[in-house]
Formats: structure tokens, sequence, C-alpha cells
């Protein structure tokens, strides 16, 4: 089992802080994610993929604590909302707990012990984080043809016409939903943390779009959801040996600064450019999740469509991808904090002018 | 000059009741569709605006705009009607319309529901329980149009004077007894009174011109005015050269200053006295700054004025304070506007987080009356008030003036001691950081020291070893985060970029 962690170099240690960096202002200034930037980034460092996983499902934990205390101060919490999703997202966890688990064993014998947990994982990556890219980058086209910059109610309203009993209300959100729909989204939230540790990028719209939940409440619920959610995974994934509490802690050393400064971000960035900048760092980063997968299928003796001394190249534009992705989206919003933290200073915004 | 505002419900026989008073009094009689049909002749999109308000979803950026487009249209038409004569004015927000003007007269008249019903049954020819169906989903978009502009209950009945109930007695009984109701003190306009409806009509038309400008025109921009002086804040995202500001106001009559602040968001802060000297300016200036706010002052008045009282006619004392409302600078003439409020405005403006000022006497209604519930404030800052009472006394009041404030708004009330606890670095923090940073650097240590023994620790197979590590990993993980967070927030306040 100690083979399962890698060796940590003073260079390893660096680069798993600037993961956990980028990842903290992607996910401060996304609202939640972070987790899609930070596990390849891993995975790209020679981390297996289910200790990837199973260390930012546990990092997770400890940063959504952090967050959701901040955010109950301000009342963004539905704790009710939060109970009942939690109850289904648990079972999605355990799901994908044991998904990743029996698959890791596969391709034991051949001496490529994990690549089926990490085409696995890989796969889910891309196929659910096109989606929600997709998704974005259609609202952020549909928001500039009919400036109407709300998000869409179409779900909303279907679902409560449907009146799919018993109905629920919360009242810190303001909302009814179906029990039906709440245990679909939580198990589908808990799945996607417990698979590829992003359960944000399903639970956040869901509660939006599915919902009906305003902005604040959903992202505060979900990070009361996710430290849970995070507890539970890391007990699942640290009961199977599966944490490397060193890139625990080397992830907090950056996202902890990182989060603050995204958050920061999205006072002084506009809210369309905020999804711009989301839908095209995580399409980057399926991007080069997709250029991983050969690799995995070649390791699984699934797909001969490259040879082994082609992994390292292939591995490596993966990681330039990632890093791409990642490096320019924060570049964008450190560029726009530090710019504005110029200005507050030189008091650039006030002027006063006499009529006479 | 008399304002009397009439919020009227669907088929209440408000709009009866409000011209015959009007007649009866001689006032000129101002209704909605007047604001209306003036709101159209400008191209506010008003159909849009309702149709945006009942189906929410289809609310944008563009609309809310249009929206305070609307506003200080109504505001403007009322203040410059106002200005000439005395009006009565009738719609569903009558009540709300110009806030901080504590002489209005402000009715709402009610009909029960068989009376309404039956009409709409004569009228639109409706089956009764259609009738009943209609004048339900016509009162729920009102109360949506009342919330979504004031942010405030329609069926508050604590924001009206009088409730007139048209069912219970005549309209020409209704109206005679307005008519001398109208003719208390408490509704004549004072000096004071006037001229916060002149600061109000000024901000309006100050407003409107920024909606018809050029660069301006779909910015969301808030304008407030006192005594010539133009406040604006804008959102920096919009805004990049606010230069256009001051060109598209210097022209208006009666306007000696123009200042554009920065700002996403506003904090009102109340004292009784303000010293830059303490490090209260300090305080409330750093969170005004994290924030991105503009700051707007209000200073009470030293001495109590009762809810309850009894002003002797409309000859007020010129050096008293009234019960309410914004106090007049020329009514106690130029030299008793405070000179330390002016003296923080100042410095305000210096640093780029004006956001306007204004005097008001101390009673808790007063003060909740003269603040403008259509702006969106993030924080009240409520402190150094009550100063003349004994330090317990105090103490206990200002937290029962804090509550009430609170729960009057529905905006967080807090002291700058508060503030300070949360927003300030000083040596306290700067050693607690220290003393964070210095454990987060030994935790790390230790683990990278004792690696490889933690490594086996944690992948030892044995089942009574797996759940210890377990267990050591679900404590010490949260509890680092705990701790390393609680320095990194510390070190970025130290930054101010928290």
């Amino acid at each position: 089992m100690e083979s399962l962690f890698i060796p940590l170099e003073l260079t390893d240690c660096l680069q798993v802080i600037l993961l956990g960096f980028i990842g903290g202002v992607l996910s401060g200034f996304m609202g939640s994610g972070g987790a899609f930037f930070m596990t390849p980034g891993m995975m790209n460092l020679g981390v297996q993929g289910i200790v990837a996983v199973g260390s930012n499902i546990t990092h997770k934990f400890g940063k959504a604590l952090v967050g959701s205390r901040r955010h109950a101060e301000l009342g963004h919490v539905d704790k009710k909302l939060g109970i009942f999703m939690l109850i289904t997202a648990l079972v999605g966890i355990r799901t994908a707990v044991w998904i990743t688990s029996s698959l890791f064993d596969v391709g034991d014998a051949g001496g490529d012990k994990g690549a089926a947990a990490n085409l696995y994982i890989s796969l889910v990556f891309v196929i659910s984080l096109s989606v929600v890219a997709v998704s974005i980058l259609w609202d952020v086209l549909r928001t500039g043809r009919d400036s109407d910059g709300g998000p869409s109610r179409r779900i909303t309203d279907y679902l409560s016409r449907l009146r799919l009993f018993p109905m629920i209300h919360f009242p810190v959100a303001d909302v009814r939903v179906s029990l039906w729909v709440l245990l679909i989204v939580g198990f589908g939230t808990g799945y996607m943390a417990g698979t590829i540790g992003v359960g944000g990028f399903i639970g956040v719209p869901a509660m939006i779009y599915v919902f009906g939940v305003p902005t604040a409440v959903a992202a505060g619920t979900e990070l009361f959801l996710a430290m849970f959610m995070g507890a539970f995974g890391a007990l699942n994934y640290a009961m199977e040996g599966f944490v490397d509490i060193r890139l625990v802690l080397l992830l907090y050393l950056g996202s902890l600064v990182g989060i603050f400064i995204g958050a920061y971000g999205t006072k002084v960035v506009k809210e369309k450019m905020i999804r711009l900048v989301t839908g095209i760092i995580i399409l980057l980063c399926v991007v080069s999740r997709a250029i991983a997968v050969p690799i995995y299928l070649a390791q699984l003796d699934l797909a001969d469509i490259v040879q082994p001394s082609s992994f390292e190249t292939l591995n490596n534009i993966s990681k330039a991808f990632l890093y791409i992705s990642g490096i320019s989206g924060t570049a964008v919003i450190l560029f726009n904090v530090i710019r504005a933290y110029i200005r507050r200073r030189r008091v650039y915004a006030t002027i006063v002018a006499r009529s006479e | 000059m008399q304002v009397i505002c009439v919020s009227r419900g669907s088929q209440s026989r408000g709009k009866e009741f409000a011209e015959k008073l009007a007649a009866e009094l001689g006032y000129a009689c101002v209704s909605r569709e007047d604001l209306l049909e003036e709101a159209t002749r400008r191209r506010i999109p008003i159909g849009k605006l309702e149709t945006a308000i009942i189906k929410p979803h289809i609310y944008s950026e563009d609309l809310a705009i249009e929206l305070d487009h609307y506003k200080a249209l109504a505001t403007s038409v009322l203040c410059e009607r106002a200005a000439r004569e005395s009006i009565v004015y009738h719609g569903r927000t009558g009540h709300l319309l110009l806030p901080g003007i504590d002489h209005i007269l402000r009715i709402r008249v009610v009909s029960d529901m068989e009376y309404r019903v039956s009409y709409v049954m004569n009228e639109l020819g409706l089956s009764r329980d259609k009738a009943k169906q209609y004048i339900d989903l016509v009162e729920d978009d009102r109360r949506k149009w009342v919330k979504q502009f004031y942010g405030v209950e329609w069926d508050v009945f604590t924001l009206y004077d009088l409730v007139l109930n048209l069912s219970q007695m005549s309209v020409t009984n209704a109206v005679s007894a307005t008519c001398a109701m109208a003719q208390l003190p408490e509704f004549q306009a004072t000096p004071a009174s006037l001229k916060a409806m002149a600061n109000l009509r000024l901000a309006s038309r100050a407003r409107l011109i920024l909606a018809s400008h050029e660069g301006t025109r779909r910015r969301n921009v808030k304008v407030r005015a006192t005594d010539g002086v133009v406040n604006v804040t804008y959102l920096s995202q919009e805004m990049r050269e606010p230069q256009v500001i001051t060109q598209a106001l210097q022209d208006i009559e009666g306007v000696r200053e123009i200042v554009c602040t920065e700002a996403e968001t506003n904090i009102l802060w109340i004292q009784e006295a303000y010293d830059l000297a303490d490090h209260s300016y300090e305080a409330v200036l750093s969170l005004a700054n994290t924030w991105d706010a503009a700051v707007e002052l209000i200073k009470l008045s030293p001495t109590d004025e009762p809810d309850d009282v009894l002003v002797s006619g409309v000859q007020r004392n010129a050096d008293s304070w009234p019960e309410s409302g914004v106090i007049d600078e020329a009514l106690g003439g130029g030299e008793d506007q405070p000179e330390d409020m002016a003296k923080v405005y100042e410095k305000l403006i210096g640093d780029g987080r004006a956001g306007g000022r204004r005097s008001v006497g101390r009673s808790k209604k007063g003060l909740v009356n003269a603040i403008d519930r259509s702006v969106n404030y993030r924080l009240i800052i409520f402190d150094r008030v009550l100063l003349d009472k004994d330090e317990s006394a105090r103490k206990r009041m200002l937290q029962e003036w804090a509550n009430f404030l609170s729960d009057s708004l529905g905006t967080p009330v807090v002291t700058v001691k508060d503030i300070v606890a949360q927003h300030q670095f000083g040596f306290r923090q700067a050693a607690r950081m220290t003393v964070l940073a210095l454990v987060t650097a030994a935790i790390l240590f230790a683990v990278f020291q004792f690696n490889s023994e933690i490594l086996s620790f944690l992948s030892r197979t044995e089942l009574k070893w797996r759940v210890l590590a377990t267990g050591c990993i679900f404590v010490f993980v949260p509890l680092f985060a705990l701790v390393y967070s609680s320095a990194a927030r510390l070190f970025l306040k130290m930054l101010k970029l928290d």
C-alpha cells in the first residue's frame, strides 16, 4: 500500500501548492469547483487517480468547513435543504467510492494497477464537465443576445407545474421542491463529488436551475453540503487508505489563500466575464483530461491507438493544457484583482467638480 | 405646499376618494396614470417592467435600470408639482414615493371583498369566482410591484398615517374626515421638509438627466442630493470615464457641487457626533474600501424628540430639531449645520467614499422615516448616540435602537467596535497571525520530517489501525484548515485584500 504514495521532492511540493492556489482562486471566483483542476493536476504529477481524488475530497472537507462558517454568518445556508440533499448525496458518494475502488484492482496482473480507475475517472470527468462547460458558454451567449442576465427558470417552472408529491418547502431559499427531484439531484451531487471531487458543479447549477434557489443561497448551501460530503468522502477514502495527508496539507497552503483572492475577484470582474472565463477554463481542463484517455485505454489493452513510448508526450501535452487553462484563468482574475487594488489605493474613483 | 398620497387597491374606490378629496381641498389631483403617460413619453418601457415583475425570469439588469428611471421620473414629477401647488396623488405606491418627507399625509384606502367582487362582476361581466380570482391576481401583482420597487410589503399598515375602509363609511364622509386630519400640524410643510423635498427633486432631476445622457443612459447609478451637492455612486465595471457624469450634470440649476463615487454598495453611518481624531473613521473607511461601498452620513440631534411629540403648529422653533425627517441647513442658520459631520464628509469625498449626508431629529420613528427604503444598504453603523445618557442606560438603549432599526429596515446594524474587531488589523491581529503561522509551520515541519512514519501509519491494513488512521485524518485535517485559514485571512487583511 505504501507504494501508492509518490515521493515528494521540493519541486513536487511547490507544484502541489501552485495547484492548490490556482484551484483556490478558481473556486473562490466561480463559487464552486477547483477540484477539476487539482485532481488531474495531481494525476499529472504521477499521483494515482484514486489517491488524487481521496486527497482532494479530504482537502475539500476542511475547505468547505471554513467556507460554510462564513456563509452561515451571512444567512446564505438553507440547512433544511442541505440535510435533505445530504441523505442521498452520501449514498452517491458511497456508490462512487465502491465503483472506483473496484476498478482500482482491475489490471493489477498486468502491472498497470489503477489504469481502469484512472480511465473511469477521466471519462466521467470529460463527459460531465463538457456538458457543464457548454451549458455555461451557451448561457453567456444567450445573455449576450437577449440581454437577459438572470438564470433560466424553464426547468424550475416545468417541475413546479408537474407537482411530484410530496413537495417540501425550504424557508431560507423560499422554494418548494419535490422530494423525488431532491433525491435525484442529491445522489448526482454525491456521485460526482465521490468520483471526480467536483460535486459543486452539479449541486449549485441544480439548485439554481432546477430548484429555483437564489444564487447566494445555492453557493452557501452547497458548501454546507460539501462539508458533510467531504467528511464522508474523507472517511471512506481514508478507511481504504487512499488519502495522502501531505498532499492535503500542501493543497491547503495554496487553496486557502487563493480562495480569498478569487472571491475578491468576483467583486471587480463583470458577471458575464466571470461565466465566460469559467466556461473556457473548464473546457480546456476537459481537453487536457481527454488527451490522457488514450494512455489508460492502451494500458488496459482496450485500444492500441498509442504506443507506450508516446505516453510521456501525451501526458506532457495533457499537463500543458491543464496548466494553460488554470494559469491563464488565474492570470485574468489576478490581473483584475491587482488592477482594482491599485486603483483603490490611488483613490482613482472620486472626482469633485465644482460648477463655479 | 401640502402633499397627500393615497395608496389604493384594486377596485377599492381609492380613485374616487382621491379625486373628491382633491376637489374638496382645492388641490391638484395627480394619478399613477399621469406618471405612466409621462413615462411612456420618455420611452420607459412600463409594460415590460410590469411583466418582468410578475414574471421574474425575464427580469434583467437593463430592466432594473429602467425601473430606477421610472422611480426617478415619478419622484421628479411629484416634487415638481408639489413645489408649485398642493397635490393629492393616488396610485399603488403613493405612500413610498417620496421617502424622507415627513409632512406627507399617507393614506391607504381599502374596501371589503364583497363590494369589489360585485364591482368587477358588473364592470367586466365575470362570474363570481372569476371576479374573485381576477381581484386576487391583480392584488398579487401589485404586491410584487411594491416589493420589487421598495423591498417592503404592501400590507404593512404602519407605513400609512391613515387607513380608510370604504366599506364602513361613505366616500363623502371619508373625504370630510380626511380634510380635518389634513389640517393637523404634522401634515403641514415646514422649512425642513420643503428643503428635503427640494433635495429629492434635485436628485431625481439629476437621475433623469443621466438616464437621457448618451454616456450614462444604460448605467446603474444612484443619485442623492443635499443642499446643492449631488452625490452619484456608480459601479466600477460600468463606468470607465466617470468624468462624463459631471459633464452631464454640471448645467442643472441649483447644483453647487458634484461628487462621483465608485461603489458597489452603501453603508449608512449614524452618529450624534463625528470625530476625525478617533479610530472610527479609519475603521469605517477600511470597511468601505473592502466592500467598495459609498458611506452615507446621518447625524442625530443630541436631544430626544419623542415619537408622539405634539408640535404646536407649523411655526416650529427655528433652533430646534424637528421630530423626524431631514433637518434644514437654513432652519437653524447655516452655522448650525453640524461642523463635525461636514469635516468627516469632506474627508470621505477625498477618500472616494462619500455617499451623502443628512441631519435627523433623535426619535426612532423619525430616523426610520428619514431613511430611503429603496436604497439597498448593506450595513448600518450605529454608534456614538444617546451621549447625554449615563453609560449603562446608553448601552441598553443603543441595543434597543439597533434592534428597532434592524427590524424596521431589514439591514444588519453594528457598532464601530464591531467593525474594528472584524476588519482592523492591529497589534493583536499581528500577534495572532504570527502564532497561527508558526503553528502551521510546525505542523508542516512535523508531517514532512516524519513523512515515512506517517505514511506507513496511514497505510496499515489491520482494521483497528485503519480506524485509528481515519480518525486522526478526520480530526487533524479540519483543525489544520481552521488554523491555516485564520492565518491566511489575517495576512490578506493586513494587505487590505480581504
